[in-house]
């Protein structure tokens, strides 16, 4: 055997030590978030099953203003703000900020909520694109309306932290469906802790639901399986993926489709940064670096309530364009927050969660592929044996179900949104089913999104193609 | 090439692991199926209980007698005391009262003995709620124990039930522990205290208000909007001193409702926290007088945007400011232009909605 073949051999036994180490650490960092969130849950749901007594005195609830950042959003805007008015909250105001769409967009809105032009004082705290025109609703006394030129979502959410006129804003999506008490759910935090800062709270996919006056009427699964994986994924990412790192004040995303923020404290960071795609996850880092860095003391806070719905790509096409833009936002992030990794002043966010995210989710794709790759073209050469590949597949795809399957559990424990025995099976199924082939392919496009971020190329916006099934009161399964 | 067989140390490691996450896979099923069928024979027990139980409630809430009460067995106490307690919030007078008497009757008040002590918050809470429900004076010193505990949520449960066992005793109580306890939601305190009769909390606010932290002053003063205390002006008067804190001179006179007081806030229109001057223009705009309009339009041409806005709110709604004067200085080309623009504000919001 030469020199080489033999450093071949010993570099090819050295990798496939470092992927085993690599998978240990992602699944027992995973597994340990699920046993933290367990924990969390359960005091959580004791805590609050006594919520209304004593009932609240509503004079005293913060007032919160909605901020709904809209783009070309004729076909759902009227219902979306319909409902966002219909929410039960003693004080809010609604502001939509039309962000120069090209469509009927602010024509259908003048029209449905008898918009007026309101000759309203700006006050620009935060920098953003050109205000064309502010409208106020003459049957909606708390809805209003900035016409702006396009900047894109942080932009528009600049724009609307500067009309906002109350000292919480909560930031949704235009295209979000709303639970009625979503918005007392979410204040809670910061009616028991007066330094919380920012409040989230679990989306779940409307895919399959029917949906009753920009409201969800029935929760069903959907048909298809892309959006039913999605599912699974949602219950892992949110119920132990969030909820693990909230005793530690360490959650790092708060989901851009509904959050609660201190408004005080997003401006004092600056707003909205619009150079990045992922502008939530990076506001929350910079608030964390923020107060962190400065010894100021604060929370960040995540309720596992389901809050918020909203609908998950049915297609292969606009999915890849989602998760690459996920990733390259969460590239971002970290990237210019990297002042917070392992800084003595952090703790728990530069010294775990900081550190988790890089390597597993920021780096993850690049392992996890080279990995793949590794095991697939050592065995087509002969290099991996059959028996080594069928064990590697064995254990990577029994974690993959494990961690699913931990996240049914923590949903059966708490929510229980899926009633139905055939619903949970379809669950379990769907938690295997996603390990061959779906889970590869979001590593790939990950991947992808990681190899152009190095490269520096710029991100193009995908157009996220919305079915809104649920619209049309599908009967749910 | 010895690395890749599943002779190798690695391999034999990587074998025992899946199997193990099979079995740990084959468990956690079985675990969530037996998770789901106990909630289900759960909720379906609760809803017997209450099939029986509600006409049972019904009854008592009439006046009626009921003929044969059933047993409640030790696992049924927190639902019967829930639905009990359902009830019980909705309704006032006689029907309170015909509740209590069934509780007492059916054993209630011994289930609420064994649940107090339970090591479940949630059940704990049900005990808390239901002794002050049912006025059990015997349970007063465990419930001050109780108002005292870490946990905002029993505390404040705590408190309420003593308030409803005793209002006399508990108001001061109460008010002394809002001093210190910033983890009380004002949400809530404000919940109870609106249970509580203003006879009986007024003098003891005053008494508060003069021995409290300034924290603590500006949580207790955020419930004169809750209880009508007469002449609060004299109340307030020290605490709209210019040399008190920002947080509580903005409380002060968030709380200022009577003219009476209007010298005091004069002195604080020009304070340098902008915080307290929005509250100062607000305050005019509530107990003003017609020498104050020339005061609120200086105000308009304020740096902070929220002085200026409610410079103009007060303007705009004080009823002897005629709506000409201020038209006048909307369209007067040469007033501050953050003036005129906040002002036009200020009436467009009241135009466009009528």
């Amino acid at each position: 055997m030469s020199v080489w073949s033999m450093l071949i051999e010993e570099g090819l036994g050295s990798l496939q030590w470092f992927f085993l180490i690599y998978f240990i650490l992602l699944n027992g960092g995973y597994i340990a978030l699920n046993i933290f969130s367990m924990v969390v849950l359960q005091r959580y749901l004791e805590r609050h099953s006594m919520d209304n007594l004593p009932k609240g005195h509503s004079g005293f609830d913060p007032p919160i203003s909605i901020l709904v950042p809209a783009y070309n959003e004729e076909a759902t805007i009227v219902a979306s703000v319909r409902s966002m008015l219909q929410l039960e909250y003693p004080k809010h105001e609604v502001i939509v900020i039309n962000d120069g769409s090209r469509d009927d967009t602010l024509a259908r809105l003048i029209e449905e909520f008898s918009l007026h032009p309101f000759p309203e004082a700006y006050w620009r705290r935060l920098p953003s694109q050109e205000v064309r025109g502010i409208y106020l609703s003459t049957r909606h006394p708390n809805l209003r309306v900035i016409d702006k030129a396009n900047g894109g979502k942080a932009d528009a959410l600049n724009a609307g932290i500067n009309a906002a006129r109350y000292p919480l804003f909560c930031a949704v999506d235009a295209d979000s469906i709303l639970q009625r008490d979503s918005l007392t759910r979410v204040v809670q935090p910061f009616l028991d802790d007066r330094q919380t800062i920012v409040s989230g709270g679990t989306v779940r996919l409307a895919n399959g639901c029917k949906v009753r006056n920009g409201f969800i009427d029935e929760i069903g699964l959907p048909d298809n399986m892309l959006a039913r994986f999605q599912i699974v994924e949602y219950l892992r990412a949110f119920l132990f993926g969030r909820l693990g790192w909230t005793p530690m004040n360490a959650v790092l995303i708060i989901s851009g489709a509904f959050g609660l923020f201190r408004k005080e404290a997003v401006v004092e960071v600056g707003g909205y940064r619009t150079d990045t795609v992922g502008e939530d996850m990076d506001l929350i880092l910079r608030l964390h670096q923020h107060y962190r860095l400065q010894g100021r003391p604060y929370r960040i806070n995540y309720i596992p309530d389901p809050i918020c719905w909203t609908e998950a790509p049915e297609s292969l096409r606009v999915l890849k364009s989602q998760r690459m833009r996920w990733q390259r936002g969460l590239l971002e992030s970290l990237a210019s927050s990297w002042r917070l990794l392992f800084h003595p002043r952090t703790g728990a966010v530069g010294w775990f969660a900081f550190p988790f995210f890089l390597i597993f989710e920021a780096i993850g794709p690049l392992i996890e592929v080279t990995g793949y790759v590794f095991f697939v073209g050592g065995f087509l050469l002969g290099k991996v044996s059959l028996d080594a590949f069928q064990i590697f597949l064995f254990v990577a795809v029994g974690l993959g179900i494990l961690l699913s399957s931990m996240a049914l559990l923590l949903e059966e424990l708490s929510f229980r949104l899926y009633p139905r025995q055939n619903q949970l099976a379809k669950l379990f199924f769907a938690a295997i089913i996603e390990n061959f082939g779906y889970r590869q392919l979001n590593s790939l496009w990950r991947f992808i999104a990681l190899m152009r971020w190095l490269s520096g190329s710029r991100q193009r916006w995908g157009n996220m193609t919305r079915s809104a099934s649920w619209q049309h009161d599908k009967k749910p399964t | 090439m010895d690395y890749a067989t599943p002779s190798d140390t690695l391999l034999r490691l990587t074998l025992f692991s899946g199997v193990a996450v099979l079995v740990l896979n084959v468990l956690l099923v079985a675990v969530v199926a037996f998770v789901r069928a106990r909630a289900n024979k759960r909720a379906r027990h609760q809803n017997e209980i209450t099939a029986i139980w509600t006409p049972i409630f019904h009854r008592a809430i009439e006046g009626l007698e009921n003929p044969a009460l059933p047993a409640i067995a030790s696992r049924d106490q927190a639902v019967v005391l829930g639905l009990w307690i359902h009830y019980f919030q909705y309704l006032r007078g006689k029907a309170r009262i015909c509740l209590r008497r069934l509780a007492y009757y059916i054993g209630l008040d011994h289930s609420t003995a064994v649940l107090f002590h339970h090591r479940n918050m949630a059940q704990r809470a049900l005990a808390v709620v239901a002794l002050g429900n049912m006025g059990t004076p015997e349970a007063w010193d465990e419930l001050v124990r109780l108002s005292n505990d870490d946990n905002p949520m029993l505390s404040l449960l705590a408190g309420r039930a003593m308030l409803r066992i005793n209002p006399e005793w508990a108001v001061p109580i109460l008010l002394t522990q809002l001093d210190y306890r910033d983890d009380w939601p004002m949400t809530r305190i404000g919940g109870i205290f609106e249970e509580a009769p203003t006879a009986t909390v007024e003098p003891h606010l005053r008494e508060a208000l003069s021995m409290s932290s300034p924290s603590g002053t500006a949580r207790i003063l955020s419930l004169l909007s809750l209880i009508h205390v007469k002449e609060s002006w004299l109340l307030l008067k020290p605490l709209l001193e210019p040399h008190q804190p920002p947080n509580l001179l903005a409380a002060a006179l968030r709380a200022t409702q009577e003219p009476r007081s209007r010298a005091s806030v004069l002195l604080l229109v020009s304070h340098q926290d902008w915080v307290v001057r929005a509250q100062a223009a607000s305050a005019l705009g509530r107990i003003g007088q017609p020498g104050d309009e020339r005061l609120l339009k200086e105000m308009l041409g304020d740096p902070a945007w929220w002085v200026r806005y409610r410079a103009a709110c007060a303007l705009r709604n004080l009823p002897f400011v005629p709506r000409t004067s201020l038209e006048e200085l909307m369209n007067d080309e040469n007033a501050d232009p953050f003036a005129r623009d906040i002002l036009r504000q200020a009436l467009a919001e009241v135009e466009v909605t009528q």
